[in-house]
């Protein structure tokens, strides 16, 4: 099944369980088994957390956008906050003591173990687009 | 999500704090009140109810990070100082079997949350309440 579903909130923390809900839904519509989409609800989750605490830090806008590209389950966490690249953030080691990625490291741990691949794409108008995505079992 | 505390006896008085919900970031420091709470009335154990728990993001951590160091009487970490605030507690190297905060039969959801950032490992998980209450 293919097929893009898209949806935007208020960068406000209490939008996230809404946020979950709504990626349940298509991930499970898209074909993703639990596993696979706790698994994205993990992520997607932390991203969110992560744009509207250390992004905007105020006031903006989420937009989520979920598809289906072969045996992948692509989702897109976009905003319009400051140009922030996760995904060139430093590898932690969890069975390191005292690694300290900063703010947000703990939820860019978690996105690169709950995924696949994580796509970053800076928007030439600006904000973020990061890219989750999640190969599917068969 | 709703945060519901009672109290039980194990060899030691231990406060019950169970969750039903999503732990996340819209909520995690209502856990925290509660432990703070707790701890202004005597607690020195907690035993967190994760049954009917169904959701933790790192947020979660950060609370379970923040009742333990209520409950050891430490300066509670800052919130938002990132990794290093909970990795204090493997840093310790003795979370595994610290007395003060346990866990009571996390769900797949929850679990899946502390053992892909390494932290299962330091906070006892039981699956018997009676089992963890004597635990203390």
């Amino acid at each position: 099944m293919t097929g893009k579903r898209s949806q935007q909130w208020q960068a406000d923390l209490t939008m996230l369980s809404e946020i979950r809900s709504f990626v349940e839904g298509c991930a499970k519509t898209l074909g993703a088994n639990d596993h696979e989409t706790l698994d994205v609800l993990l992520a997607v989750n932390e991203a969110v957390t992560n744009s509207i605490l250390h992004g905007y830090g105020g006031a903006g806008l989420i937009r989520i956008e979920v598809r289906r590209d072969a045996g992948q389950l692509h989702v897109c966490v976009a905003d319009d906050a400051p140009p922030f690249d996760p995904t060139s953030h430093t590898t932690v080691d969890v069975n390191r003591p005292l690694d300290d990625c900063g703010k947000g490291g703990m939820g860019i741990h978690m996105m690169r173990e709950l995924t696949d691949e994580m796509v970053y794409h800076a928007p030439e108008a600006g904000g973020n687009e990061l890219t989750l995505i999640k190969f599917l079992e068969d | 999500m709703e945060i519901l505390s009672s109290q039980a006896s194990g060899h030691v008085p231990v406060t019950i704090i169970t969750l039903k919900g999503a732990l996340d970031g819209s909520n995690y420091e209502s856990l925290i009140a509660a432990g703070r709470s707790a701890h202004a009335a005597g607690a020195k154990a907690i035993l967190l109810d994760l049954s009917e728990l169904t959701f933790m993001s790192s947020a979660g951590l950060v609370a379970l990070h923040n009742l333990y160091a209520i409950l050891k009487d430490e300066t509670e970490p800052d919130p938002e100082a990132g990794w290093a605030t909970l990795k204090t507690v493997g840093n310790a190297g003795q979370a595994g079997g610290q007395p003060f905060v346990k866990l009571l039969n996390p769900q797949p959801a929850v679990k899946r949350t502390l053992e892909i950032t390494g932290m299962y490992t330091f906070f006892e998980v039981h699956t018997d309440r009676e089992t963890a209450l004597q635990s203390f």
